[in-house]
């Protein structure tokens, strides 16, 4: 469904890929780790296409993304949900998950709202609330909502635990599983290597803007060069 | 003299509003595009200038006029964006400002080409008859023309709330990289932004013209004039601008009132400074500070 | 070659009026000759010191008014109104300046805009002053070489010579200025403040000397213009004028000094041809200010410069300039540090807190550095680590707690005053002045203990030529540190990644400070870069320096620190040397995360 050739990108002078490549079946829960400043959060940006891709190709149910505009990738049913949640604070989890459906037409909001309300019963709780006053795990449940909206093939994660207590964290996996169960593949990328290895089918392995290793997550899980590579032993 | 500061007070209001929606137009553009449009004088000269032609050209009334005009301004204004401003991305802002600041000239001197330097006035519906409300002197024109402006900053704010696009453009001005992940088109956003601007820019120059008249260079001040009250009212507030508007309108009426008309372009820089020396951010403590 | 080059230029400058005779022609020349001072002034400014004052060159009008004034109303003598009026307008520059400089970008540019139109206002209502829109006549004429001292030559051609003289003085002058710390600031502040202020280089004091100085420049002009036409009206404070200056710059090219006043010479004949189509005047102007901007990016000057594209090509030849291979790096550290690092220079945290947003970043967080010591701070993304450094380098005030170095608070300095103390930093994104060589990287970053007043800067003292040579001694010696002696002259953004953050190592050692903060230096680095910048902390702990190193390569932090502190949430979970820590399980869990079904 997804697939990554050699691409290279940074910011600025600073390569921070490589020549990464991967590939995502459809279906399944890929994970991509390594440790901090590997590139993970870089890869996303550039399959989503907020960086520009300096080399390499990126291509999506067989379509070339790697210079489309953002926007096309969203309406292609691709979707990423950032790192840090990135809500518009000011804004109500009913509008914040409205823009999620920005690309949808105007008939269909209030049917996809109800869906997804149904699935995070809590939302439709707290429609008119602020979302800079929702708990972090509320917040980070707006985020994937959001991201669910236009009912996307393809979701992408970004460190979604990232700052929840481990009560969250487990929730947040029970969300990712959910989402799997609804037919959406899904990739993940993740500091906490344990929680990704637990969710994935199959694993990458980044360092330093390459793969260094890959393979189906329970092997990668028992691999003691990913032990060294996280820790410098 | 209570009468005299009542009568300032209410005229001033008047033309405050016109000045808050001038502003208006200046904020969304540096909002979202983080450009100082130096063409939205120019603009607002325009929004007059098709005004007074719709009517007396196109034999429609006022109000007709003033939406032709901002529908004209707007297009104007995407052409002011794709021409001068897009071409120009990721130059510096210097350069930007350059280039919109080239545009003003350009179409001052069009101006006055094409239609003189001879200030027209736009012939409005509404009888001159005074009214008399207690001390106070006023004129159905003018409580028409304060109607008005009112009802499109109203309008403006219901767009950027409620309407799809307006959601959009708040988002970009937020948090850009999380509006392109929604699908965001930044691209046509800068241009809506740009006719949204221009036409809120038009809509002035058609209700001030009105009142007083209309003339190529009038755009002048009330380009820097707006760009002070969206510095003292807060960048990102409707709200914070509008009241600066009207703050700025007042005092501007009591100068004329009580010192020379000569000195009352004045107010509007004086009242900037001071805000720059106290709190750059503006009245409603919001949005990016000058940074 | 180059002096040739001048020389030739200056003769042919001077030589003109025997070729130009027609008096229209000459009286165009010689506005053109005022106004590139003007042009000079807003290029000191703008290009030099990167600030973009739109309103700036009302200070020409302001000149022309002031000298008018002293001239006639107090009669003062010519030279001396001059004089008094540049000086005027240089403090009423300074005073329009200052609130201007609290608003960054635009906002500071529009300040400068409203002010000018505020002057423009003043000069048309305070008629007890200005005499309003009918403006001030019979301004006294300049006579800069009297009649007496070259009888026979037409007024103009006098006047022509001795503009011509000033001009070249001035230049002179200013090229001292440029080329000392003081230009060097300047352009450091525009290449990049952040990294200037982390330096030493206190950014409000420098740009208000660029504006200053530019307003006297433009006061020049402005002076120069009112005796010339004898007649100062509120129109030389209009927009007009503001919009030639630019076209002027821009046209010329900014940020070198030949470019002003080719755009001054060139451009300058604009308001007088312009008078021709006077109802079009504005907009042949805008529209050539569009096409300047869309054809001449770089303005005359880049255009000289890609078509003697020559050496352009020569240097870009080098690609991606990378380091140079060579002998082992720790030889070249020894003569490098000044004074090895004082016994009190420890570095100590106490109970560091900083809130943002709600969000708690840093919390209770105590430790402290042993002077000489390399301590490595580590933990996952979004710890605090940068945040703790932005705290102790001044970039950030935290919510509580504080810092100290030498026993000595520096919570509450600017980050040019923790310089000063002697704390340098690098910064995890990497930050360069991506335009200046790699040369005049080095020597901008000497600030601290290079720098030099006005005076001496102008007048090349004993003193200022010792220092320099001082600068450039320490230039050779921190260019074969880092490896990047042959890649001397490349513009910095032109380098590649690794030779790149070799030049940001060589900035933070140029200061010559006693600790050094170090935010990630090995990202993206091979391995045998890396290995490379080992040797290289090893050399400076070995001379006594005091570093903090954040850093995600366990290898490296292992085999470098003597000891490490661990941030997690914003908390220190745990200090010590680097088998304890290697050894604790609160840290291999704070990394590779914790198991969510057992905690």
């Amino acid at each position: 469904m997804l697939e990554l050739t050699a691409v290279q990108a940074g910011y600025g002078p600073a390569p921070v890929l490589r020549g990464v490549s991967l590939s995502v079946k459809e279906g399944e829960i890929v994970t991509l780790i390594g440790s901090n400043g590997a590139g993970k959060s870089t890869t996303l940006r550039a399959i989503s296409r907020l960086i520009p891709v300096r080399a390499g190709t990126i291509r999506f149910r067989g379509e070339l993304i790697s210079n489309a505009s953002s926007h096309l990738v969203v309406r292609r049913g691709l979707v990423h949900i950032p790192e840090g949640r990135r809500l518009f604070a000011d804004m109500t989890v009913r509008e914040n998950l409205l823009l999620g459906a920005y690309t949808c037409r105007r008939s269909e909001l209030d049917a996809r709202l109800a869906r997804v309300y149904e699935w995070f019963p809590i939302l439709g709780e707290r429609e008119r609330q602020l979302a800079r006053s929702l708990s972090g795990g509320e917040q980070q449940m707006v985020a994937i909502a959001r991201g669910l909206m236009i009912q996307p093939a393809f979701v992408m994660l970004d460190e979604p635990s990232l700052g929840l207590a481990p009560k969250l964290v487990r929730q947040v996996a029970e969300m990712i599983r959910s989402i799997r169960a609804h037919g959406i593949t899904v990739m993940l990328v993740e500091q906490n290597a344990r929680l990704a290895l637990e969710l994935a089918d199959r694993a990458y392995v980044l360092q330093t803007g390459r793969i260094a290793l890959e393979g189906p997550s329970r092997e990668v899980l028992d691999n003691q060069e990913v032990r060294a590579a996280y820790l410098g032993l | 003299m209570l009468e005299l500061v009542l009568q300032q007070v209410v005229n001033g209001l008047l033309v405050g509003a016109i000045y808050a929606l001038m502003a208006l137009g200046l904020m969304v553009i540096l909002g979202i595009l983080n450009v100082i449009n130096m063409a939205q004088g120019e603009l607002y000269m325009l929004g007059g200038y098709f005004s007074y032609f719709a009517i007396t050209l196109l034999g429609v009334d006022y109000f007709t006029s003033i939406l032709l005009a901002m529908v004209f301004a707007a297009v104007a204004g995407v052409a002011v964006e794709r021409l001068a401003v897009r071409p120009l991305l990721g130059r510096s802002v210097f350069t930007v400002f350059l280039s919109t600041f080239a545009v003003s000239m350009m179409l001052q001197d069009l101006a006055q080409i094409l239609w003189s330097p001879d200030p027209r006035e736009i012939p409005t519906p509404f009888a001159a008859k005074p009214m008399i409300l207690g001390p106070i002197f006023l004129t159905t024109q003018r409580i028409f023309i304060f109607l008005l402006a009112v009802t499109t900053v109203t309008g403006f704010w219901a767009f950027l709330r409620w309407s799809r696009s307006g959601m959009a453009i708040r988002a970009l001005a937020k948090d850009r990289d999380a509006a392109l992940l929604m699908g965001v088109n930044a691209d046509r956003m800068h241009a809506a932004t740009f006719a949204l601007g221009a036409a809120l820019a038009a809509a002035a120059g058609a209700l001030l013209g009105a009142m007083f008249n209309v003339y190529p260079t009038m755009g002048e001040l009330p380009l820097i004039k707006g760009f002070a009250i969206v510095i003292m009212g807060g960048m990102g507030s409707t709200g914070g601008v509008f009241v600066a508007g009207l703050i700025l309108g007042i005092a501007e009426g009591l100068t004329a009132g009580f010192f020379s008309t000569g000195y009352v372009d004045m107010v509007a820089f004086g009242t900037l400074i001071i805000v720059l020396l106290i709190n750059p951010r503006g009245i409603a403590h919001w949005g990016r500070s000058g940074a | 070659m180059r002096r040739a080059a001048w020389g030739g230029a200056f003769v042919a400058l001077i030589a003109l009026p025997t070729v130009v005779v027609n008096p229209y022609a000459r009286h165009v020349l010689l506005v053109a000759l005022m106004f590139s001072f003007v042009a000079l002034g807003l290029n000191v400014v703008l290009g030099y010191a990167g600030q973009h004052a739109f309103g700036h060159p009302v200070f020409f009008g302001v000149g022309a008014y002031a000298s008018a004034l002293l001239s006639v109303r107090s009669e003062w003598p010519v030279l001396a109104a001059l004089a008094g009026g540049t000086a005027v307008t240089t403090l009423i520059a300074l005073a329009v300046g200052y609130p201007c400089f609290r608003l960054r970008g635009i906002y500071f540019g529009m300040a400068t805009f409203a002010f000018a139109r505020v002057i423009y206002l003043v000069a048309q209502n305070w008629i007890g002053l200005t005499r309003g829109p009918m403006g001030i006549p019979s301004v006294p004429p300049l006579e800069l070489l009297p009649a007496g001292l070259v009888p026979g030559v037409a007024r103009e051609v006098r006047l022509h010579v001795s503009l011509v003289l000033l001009l070249a003085l001035t230049l002179a002058l200013l090229h001292r200025l440029v080329g000392s710390s003081v230009g060097r600031s300047w352009i450091a502040i525009r290449e990049n403040e952040e990294l200037a202020g982390s330096l030493g280089i206190p950014a409000l004091r420098y740009k208000m000397a660029a504006f200053g100085v530019g307003a006297a420049l433009a006061a020049i002009g402005g002076g120069l213009y009112a005796h010339y036409v004898s007649f100062v009206s509120p129109s030389e404070l209009s927009f007009h004028y503001i919009g030639f200056v630019f076209i002027m710059v821009v046209a010329g090219g900014t940020g070198t000094l030949i470019g002003p006043v080719l755009g001054g010479l060139v451009f300058g004949v604009l308001p007088e041809v312009l008078r021709v189509a006077e109802q079009a005047r504005n907009l042949l102007l805008g529209g050539i200010l569009l096409v300047t901007i869309a054809c001449l990016p770089e303005g005359l000057v880049g255009l000289w410069s890609r078509v003697s594209s020559w050496r352009r090509v020569a240097r870009e030849d080098a690609g991606e300039a990378a380091p140079d291979e060579g002998p082992q790096a720790t030889q070249y550290v020894e003569p490098l540090i000044g004074a090895a690092a004082r016994a009190s220079d420890s570095l100590e945290m106490q109970s560091v807190t900083h809130r943002f947003g709600g969000l708690v970043v840093l919390s209770d967080v105590s430790f402290r550095v042993e002077p000489g010591t390399i301590l490595g701070l580590i933990g996952p993304n979004g710890a605090g680590k940068t945040t703790l450094f932005n705290i102790i380098s001044g970039f950030l005030q935290p919510t509580a707690g504080r810092a100290l170095f030498s026993g000595v608070s520096i919570t509450g300095c600017s980050p040019a005053e923790v310089a000063r103390l002697g704390i340098v930093r690098t910064f995890q994104i990497t930050s360069l002045f991506p335009d200046l060589s790699v040369e005049d990287n080095i020597r901008t970053a000497t600030y601290l203990w290079s720098r030099h007043g006005l005076a001496s800067a102008l007048a090349h003292t004993p003193a200022f030529r010792a220092r320099e040579a001082e600068i450039e001694r320490m230039v050779e010696e921190t260019l074969r540190l880092v490896r990047l002696t042959s890649s001397r002259t490349v513009p910095a953004r032109a380098l590649s990644y690794g030779a790149q953050r070799g030049l940001e190592g060589a900035l933070a050692l140029a200061p010559r400070c006693r600790l050094i903060l170090l935010d990630e230096p090995a990202a993206g680095l091979n391995p045998e870069e890396t290995a490379h910048l080992r040797e290289v902390v090893l050399g400076l702990r070995a001379r006594g320096l005091t570093v903090v190193l954040i850093e995600h390569n366990m290898q490296l932090v292992m085999g470098l620190c003597d000891r490490i502190v661990v941030l997690h949430h914003g908390e220190k979970i745990t200090e010590g040397t680097p088998q304890e820590i290697v050894a604790d399980p609160r840290v291999v869990e704070a990394y590779l995360g914790s198991d969510p079904v057992r905690a």
